[in-house]
């Protein structure tokens, strides 16, 4: 079923340790890709469970496997019209190989997930979901060369 | 049980450090089990969990390990071109900053059967963190280790870290 503006507000504001149902919600692990991969149910690679025993279903945890799976990828000003929600990445446009498909596993990258002009994505440093618009999110690091990447939704 | 230790510039200094040592540099202390054929074997009692120094020298004998070895650690390196623990570990320690946030080194413990024997184990795991704003990560490696010797179990090695 497609994700929905009140799917994702209903979210925000929440610490992952209430989204993650397996238990793997320490504050100082990164939890970006693994809050887009429990709303939207992706489960492939290494998953919340790969790192906590669980008896939820594991959500996959990590943003190169995330741009990996993605049927399509570019970067975001060249992101097709017609795609009106996708996941959108954030790191240095050196970490990012389109024609490869691939994203170096850098640290500085984060994934949200893109809906009608907003983001909704989870914040390591304020603990919560959040939202943004691309303009603000394109501030996620600091740095000349951080740049925005478009993934069409993993089947 | 979790303990964390150092900053990031004095993570790499010990972790560095041991690994540039030769065998027989502890003097007086058995010899490394990996010092050569005239090594023995290091003996441990199966029911003390494994301190934070043997837990990463545990971490520092699997160098070699391929990162084919888990599906966690095929695409956990910093590089395309990581092959093997040694190089995911490298290039993780490479990352800390001096300066920049915070940096340290975790290491865990908890008991949990060898999954080859059943014999008396410990899930161990180091992680290397660091935390500055929204730069925050921590990846390791989680493996078990027997209780009798600290040799690690290979089936059981798992590269840890999301993000």
């Amino acid at each position: 079923m497609p994700l929905t503006r009140a799917d994702l507000d209903a979210l925000v504001g929440e610490d992952i340790s209430q989204i993650c149902g397996n238990g793997y919600a320490a504050p100082n692990d990164n939890h970006c890709a693994h809050f887009v991969s429990h709303v939207a149910g992706y489960g492939f690679g290494a998953t919340c469970r790969t790192m906590k025993v669980g008896t939820q279903p594991g959500a996959s945890i990590r943003v190169q496997e995330l741009f990996a799976h993605c049927p399509t990828v570019g970067r975001w000003v060249d992101r097709p019209g017609s795609l009106l929600s996708c996941l959108v990445f954030v790191t240095a446009a050196s970490n990012v190989h389109i024609k490869k498909h691939q994203m170096d596993n850098v640290p500085r990258k984060h994934v949200g997930i893109f809906l009608s002009g907003t983001i909704w994505h989870y914040s390591n440093s304020q603990h919560q979901v959040v939202t943004q618009t691309p303009e603000q999110f394109i501030h996620h690091y600091p740095g000349s060369d951080i740049a925005l990447f478009y993934g069409s939704f993993p089947a | 049980m979790s303990r964390s230790f150092g900053s990031g510039a004095v993570a790499i200094a010990i972790v560095l450090g041991v690994a540039a040592c030769g065998p027989g540099r502890r003097t007086g202390t058995p010899p490394p089990t990996d010092a050569g054929p005239t090594a023995q074997p290091r003996q441990y009692d199966p029911a003390v969990e494994p301190a934070p120094r043997e837990i990463i020298r545990a971490l520092l004998s699997l160098r070699d390990t391929p990162l084919s070895i888990d599906s966690s650690c095929v695409t956990a390196g910093t590089s395309p071109e990581d092959v093997d623990l040694g190089d995911y570990v490298s290039g993780w320690l490479a990352e800390l900053r001096e300066g920049a946030g915070k940096n340290w080194v975790e290491t865990s413990v908890a008991a949990e059967p060898d999954p080859a024997t059943g014999a008396r184990a410990w899930r161990s795991a180091v992680v290397f963190r660091h935390v500055d704003g929204d730069d925050r990560w921590g990846w390791g490696v989680s493996f078990v280790m027997a209780g009798a010797d600290h040799r690690v179990s290979p089936g059981s090695i798992r590269c840890t870290g999301a993000g």
